[in-house]
């Protein structure tokens, strides 16, 4: 077995360090900064970007000015966490620190506001895990410095969390894939080299519908759901899948009573981040999601996928609207 | 679009994306190569596998200097001689010149991704010997001159209305056969008579074992056989990466190369083949005592970056690759535009970004692949 997506960012960082590093790629690397600022100003941010014209410029960048930016919410998770203030659970069956992706706080926050809900009710308490960016999206542009800082600060908050008891849960599963399979290789030549934290971290990390299944499978899930009145059809992430957490998506949706749960077959969605943004790729990026959508179109039902790429992939390929299996529990609740 | 270096990628992937031909290859081989793969995984405990095949080739790479002169001494022992080079240009001079000194006019090569790494056909071509690829695959990209775009299918960018149109125009044939089954057969025909009459038989070597001095080599269509023991000489070319440690080892990496590569549970041919074939040299049917060699062996190793590879805690890990290219078939982008794109001749993809395979020997990246951007100013192929 070799390790190519750490190949990869090496040869990525050697690139850099050797040419220097474009402009484009410094932006792509700052999912968290883009987020703060795009929810800081997200009416105005999401009006601008929705136009092909103010994209424009940005073909300069080497960024394909046809690419819809995924749109930024006014209210992070973060805040919404704040304005709720805690919430109690009576005799929680577990607890759980939720890992605040970029992505998440500043795009989905619903999806994090359902997960939240639907633990509850599971009887999980929940607290937001006051994390840096995973480094995901800096790592996939070969820059490491930034993720080595993140990594370390995220071993301390989130190794602190598990040892008082909480399991870490991810929405994204690209941020949960950095925990789980990169920050060894990541602080390899670092101080953290070989720290303990490390395999606690990899071990009590969770993908959201890998933790729900667990919870069911411990028969501890407690949730009573009705049936939703649709198909499903479930595109698995790349990342889950290299987890070895490829049926956990469908799994979580078998849940729901007489759901009708159909699995596509595909490769990837050919989103990969940042990949499908950049204009050299764009078209390939389109070219490897066509498979897809034929199967998804051919599958039928309301197009389910876990990771936000997948998602904006899929909806501006397919124009529909793409769902997180946990909103659909949230959804299913009684 | 970006330009980068010398290379335009957008309009690279463009042209690919655009290719009829190109596509309809890719469509009909690549998911057949992942499906074949799968199929065969499942009767085994597939992750146990390749861990114990990866700890195989870890312990094999921290010791690599020390099986290195266990394969110099018993490859001598056993009458073969070893060239240890350091780069592509040594290799390739090392062959052309004992090419030079046998009088080699014709060459039957058999599939060895080093051969491509090195640029060893032209080096020999420009000495005016004939050099003939007999890897089915292999020749086809060789009569259409074309460089492999895969690691164990080098002609899967092209279908077999592509191969129809290359054998008429290079065989000079009106009526060219239509079934994959005769173009093949017409090939072999071509084949067995340069086969008979060749000087020098190159081959490469999947595994070497220091402690036997044995090459193993895997192979499907019989060529690599005939090219190792038809002609007087035999020389194979690997890298000092392919070094294991021993025998037993073996058993580990043949269960698991052919059910990576093409999903085959073994190959049709597995040679190994431990020093050169000698025979007792006898005075009227006494035993004088005295063996002679039969034929002459050759092993050329070669380094061309990868020592510093070795050194490098980073890049080592490309040097566990065992080459079964399963990686390109589960490649999204490569599934969509093939490997001619990537750049990073003769290996697409990480594993041929960094040194080891790069002919500028050097630990920094020269390649590009579409996954790795490609460094600036990178030259798509530049042999030392």
């Amino acid at each position: 077995m070799i390790d190519i997506p750490w190949l990869n960012t090496v040869i990525k960082e050697r690139n850099h360090q050797e040419f220097g590093t474009g402009l484009r790629e410094r932006v792509f690397a700052r999912a968290d900064l883009l987020g703060d600022v795009g929810s800081a100003v997200a009416p105005v941010a999401n009006a601008i970007m929705g136009r092909r014209l103010a994209r424009l410029p940005l073909a300069r960048l080497g960024v394909d000015p046809d690419r819809r930016m995924p749109r930024y919410e006014r209210q992070t998770l973060e805040a919404w966490f704040r304005e709720r203030g805690p919430v109690v659970v009576p005799e929680p069956r577990a607890r759980v620190a939720l890992f605040v992706d970029c992505f998440a706080n500043h795009n989905l926050p619903h999806v994090g506001q359902a997960a939240v809900e639907v633990l509850e009710r599971a009887r999980v308490e929940v607290v937001p895990a006051h994390n840096a960016c995973c480094g995901r999206p800096a790592m996939s542009q070969g820059l490491l410095e930034k993720p080595r800082s993140w990594a370390a600060a995220n071993l301390t908050e989130l190794g602190r969390l598990v040892g008082e008891g909480y399991d870490i849960v991810c929405i994204e599963p690209s941020c949960l894939s950095t925990l789980r399979e990169d920050y060894r290789r990541l602080l390899e030549t670092t101080a953290l080299e070989g720290d303990p934290r490390i395999g606690v971290l990899e071990e009590h990390a969770y993908d959201i519908t890998e933790y729900l299944v667990k919870l069911a499978r411990d028969g501890n899930l407690g949730l009573e759901l009705k049936p939703l009145d649709e198909a499903f059809a479930v595109h698995g992430h790349c990342h889950q899948k290299s987890l070895g957490l490829g049926p956990t998506p469908a799994a979580v949706l078998r849940l729901i009573p007489d759901a009708d749960v159909r699995e596509v077959e595909a490769l990837c969605c050919g989103m990969v981040g940042s990949f499908g943004y950049k204009a050299e790729y764009s078209a390939l990026s389109r070219a490897i999601g066509g498979p897809l959508f034929d199967r998804l179109a051919q599958a039928g039902g309301s197009v389910v996928a876990c990771g936000i790429s997948c998602r904006t992939q899929i909806e501006s390929g397919m124009g529909c609207r793409v769902v997180h299996p946990v909103e659909l529990i949230h959804q299913a609740l009684a | 679009m970006q330009r980068l270096g010398s290379r335009d990628m957008g309009a690279e992937i463009e042209r690919a994306l655009s290719n009829p031909n190109l596509q309809r290859a890719l469509d009909n081989a690549m998911a057949t190569l992942y499906g074949r793969r799968g199929a065969v995984l499942g009767s085994i405990d597939f992750e146990a596998l390749r861990r114990r095949a990866r700890e195989l080739k870890e312990r094999a790479l921290a010791r690599n200097d020390e099986l290195l002169a266990q394969v110099v001494e018993r490859v001598t022992e056993l009458g073969g001689t070893v060239a240890v080079t350091a780069n592509a240009a040594e290799a390739r001079d090392y062959i052309a010149a004992l090419a030079r000194d046998r009088g080699v006019r014709r060459v039957v090569k058999a599939k060895s991704m080093v051969s491509e790494e090195i640029h060893l056909n032209s080096a020999l071509e420009e000495r005016g010997i004939e050099v003939v690829e007999t890897d089915l695959g292999e020749r086809i990209i060789q009569l259409a001159g074309e460089r492999p775009s895969h690691l164990i299918v080098p002609a899967v960018h092209k279908t077999k209305d592509d191969i129809i149109d290359l054998l008429a125009r290079t065989m000079g044939l009106a009526d060219p056969p239509t079934q994959a089954e005769d173009l093949t057969r017409l090939i072999r025909v071509d084949l067995r008579e340069r086969f008979l009459t060749a000087d020098m038989g190159i081959t490469g070597a999947n595994f070497v074992v220091a402690e036997t001095g044995t090459l193993v080599l895997v192979e499907n269509e019989g060529n690599i056989r005939l090219s190792s023991q038809l002609p007087p000489v035999h020389v194979a070319l690997t890298g000092r990466e392919k070094i294991v440690e021993t025998l037993a080892d073996i058993a580990t990496f043949l269960e698991l190369l052919p059910r990576s590569g093409t999903g085959q549970l073994l190959t049709s041919y597995v040679s190994l083949i431990t020093g050169v074939p000698s025979t007792e040299v006898t005075d009227f049917g006494r035993a004088t005592g005295e063996t002679v060699h039969e034929r002459e062996f050759h092993l050329v190793i070669v380094d061309n970056g990868r020592s510093t590879a070795a050194a490098d805690p980073q890049l080592r890990e490309a040097l566990y690759c065992i080459r079964c290219g399963a990686c390109l078939n589960a490649c999204a982008p490569y599934t969509r535009v093939g490997g001619h794109v990537y750049g990073s001749d003769p290996y697409p993809g990480a594993s041929g970004a960094p040194g080891p395979t790069s002919p500028r020997v050097t630990p920094k990246p020269a390649r590009s692949t579409v996954c790795v951007p490609p460094a600036p100013g990178a030259p798509r192929s530049a042999p030392s």
